[in-house]
């Protein structure tokens, strides 16, 4: 069994896996890049090696230097990360035939859930709901698209079988509209990607993401520990997430949580996981699954108390989860915001030296943060630099912490979006819940940002 | 594989102008990298400011061990004090069955090594100081 773990990974992830090395009594090995020498968890690890140059193509990404670095330093499981080789089933599958232990899901767990065609196809096997769509590509003969289409159920989307961007597509509400958009689709397509081929699938209106967590162990046992709202988005990537999900009842979460937590031995799946999902008009689809720890998995553990990687460590070195579903309750409520080191209004990158970096405090307040006074941000990365969490009684008493917190903060030298954290606080669609994924990017057209200067996107 | 195979397999590869190869077998592998062409690094040496005051020295390009002596003859790959033209074989980085060449990063003159023989190092660790 391991006693020493190397984290491939950098920032605010690579330090939270160290603390929960360090809680469990295990020595850590920091393989870094070379722009990441003066990074928080290199300084507090057992041990650090350089794995390559900035690029992280050289670094982060290179398998064949990882897994030496991890032979030479004596470290016999790696833990990845999110990002960078977390969901690379080569990556896994090298770990595993050099001897060592992989922080995460099997290779072959990784490899059948990563194809999306298969990972649609296993879920609805188990029983998972998935949005409903045409089997493969459309027909030629108006009368059986027409029969696809009204199986499915309008508003349908048409989507080229072979693009993706939103080249191709087409939302078709009712049928007199649909071959016109089908054969509109099909020359688009055939032009911008070769393929002609379409396929049709419902069309969701207003959805929210909503993302179940699950915990699976070696010895059979699955546990679903809630769901996390990550409806605040900007261009998919999501900036704010909270747990439990506003107006969605508890019944349906747990018809939904059971289902995930079901599907994960029949897939072969260990350790900890998440099943995205699109909610709308109160029914779940399913989208893809995540096999790896995410990045708001803090929420989470505020309203259920349970230490997500320290339990993924937990499951790698074959222990049995130390609870049962039963025993998983939802406390109160978590906000989490991700602050970026990156121009609040514009949304450019913003790295530079932290000349002073002052944390928010206080109770319900947890930073997960690998910045100190005079650390500098390098360009070549993501611009996460920490992650604000508020835990509530309620959702207006964690709303309200983290005004305070998002206040209190300070890192003077860098730009952070934490002032369109400040304004979502108070905007009336957050403090209400229950908005759909394009939320944000409906108050931005708006103008939102509008005389806040620096809107020069 | 014998002496001759591989020279065979080092034409090969400066005829086809391959830089680096590695093959393994059961036990048994190797990587061969091919020096740039002399005249290349003649112009480039040529070229070189006179009276270097930056700190030159000779880092490691990979996570490995470091040999100070060839671990298939035992001798040591160089000796401080002695003058390298840059592209030289200085030292050997273990990684598990593979030895990889280190170069010297420009001519000098080789100061003392700068880790122990048998040491772990990373990328980018100074092995060397060259003056």
């Amino acid at each position: 069994m391991f006693d020493t773990v190397l984290i491939a990974n950098r920032g605010e992830i690579a330090l939270r896996i160290l603390r929960a090395c360090r809680d469990l009594g295990l020595k850590t090995v920091a393989a870094h890049s070379e722009a990441d020498a003066s990074l928080r968890h290199v300084a507090l690890a057992d041990r650090a090696i350089c794995i390559g140059p900035a690029a992280s193509t050289e670094s982060y990404l290179n398998i064949a230097e990882i897994i030496t670095a991890a032979q030479l330093t004596g470290a016999g499981a790696i833990h990845p990360g999110y990002g960078f080789l977390s969901e690379n089933s080569a990556f896994a599958e090298a770990v595993e035939n050099a001897g060592l232990a992989f922080i995460g899901p099997s290779a072959a767990a990784i490899r059948t859930m990563g194809d999306k065609v298969f990972a649609k196809r296993t879920m609805i096997a188990a029983g998972v709901p998935c949005v409903s769509g045409s089997e493969g590509a459309l027909p030629q003969d108006e009368q059986s698209v027409c029969a696809n289409a009204e199986a499915i159920g309008y508003p349908v989307i048409v989507k080229a079988a072979g693009g993706g961007g939103g080249r191709g597509m087409r939302i078709v509400r009712e049928e007199r509209a649909l071959m016109e958009a089908v054969s509109l689709a099909r020359e688009e397509a055939g032009r911008a990607f070769g393929n002609p081929q379409v396929y049709l699938e419902r069309f969701l209106e207003h959805p929210r993401h909503i993302e179940i967590q699950i915990l699976a162990d070696r010895h059979g046992t699955a546990v679903w520990l809630g769901e996390r709202d990550c409806s605040m988005q900007r261009r998919h990537q999501k900036i704010i997430e909270e747990a439990p999900a506003p107006g969605i009842a508890r019944e349906a979460i747990a018809e939904i949580g059971d289902l995930c937590a079901r599907a994960c031995p029949t897939i072969g799946y260990t350790g900890a996981g998440t099943f995205e999902f699109l909610y709308d008009d109160g029914r779940f689809y399913f989208i893809e699954m995540n096999t790896r720890v995410q990045v708001e998995h803090p929420v989470t553990e505020l309203v259920t108390g349970i230490d997500i990687v320290r339990e993924q460590i937990r499951i790698a070195r074959g222990e049995p989860l130390s609870f049962s579903q039963e025993d998983i309750h939802i406390q109160g409520h978590a906000v989490e915001c991700r602050i970026n080191a990156e121009d609040p209004y514009s949304f450019r990158p913003h790295p530079g030296r932290v000349e002073r970096w002052t944390p928010p405090g206080g109770p319900g307040i947890r930073v997960e943060s690998h910045l100190y006074s005079g650390y500098t941000v390098p360009p070549h990365y993501d611009s996460l630099v920490a992650k604000l969490l508020a835990h509530g009684a309620t959702r207006a008493e964690a709303i309200r912490r983290m005004s305070g917190a998002l206040g209190e903060m300070e890192a003077v030298g860098i730009a952070t979006n934490a002032p369109l954290h400040s304004i979502l606080m108070e905007e009336p669609g957050f403090v209400a819940g229950g908005f759909d994924i394009h939320h944000l990017e409906h108050l931005i057209e708006g103008g939102l940002l509008e005389r806040r200067g620096g809107n020069d996107d | 594989m014998t002496i001759e195979e591989i020279e065979r397999l080092a034409a090969w590869c400066a005829s086809a102008c391959i830089g680096e190869i590695e093959m393994s077998e059961a036990g048994f592998s190797l990587r061969l990298r091919m020096q740039p062409a002399v005249a290349e690094t003649r112009v480039a040496a040529a070229r070189a400011p006179v009276g270097e005051t930056v700190f030159k020295c000779v880092r490691a390009l990979g996570v490995g061990i470091f040999r100070l002596d060839h671990p298939t003859t035992g001798h040591p790959v160089a000796e401080p004090g002695q003058t390298v033209r840059k592209g030289e074989t200085v030292g050997v980085l273990q990684v598990g069955p593979c030895l990889k060449a280190v170069l010297a990063s420009a001519d000098g003159v080789l100061g003392a090594a700068l880790v122990e023989d048998g040491a772990v190092v990373g990328y980018g660790t100074p092995l060397y100081a060259l003056a």
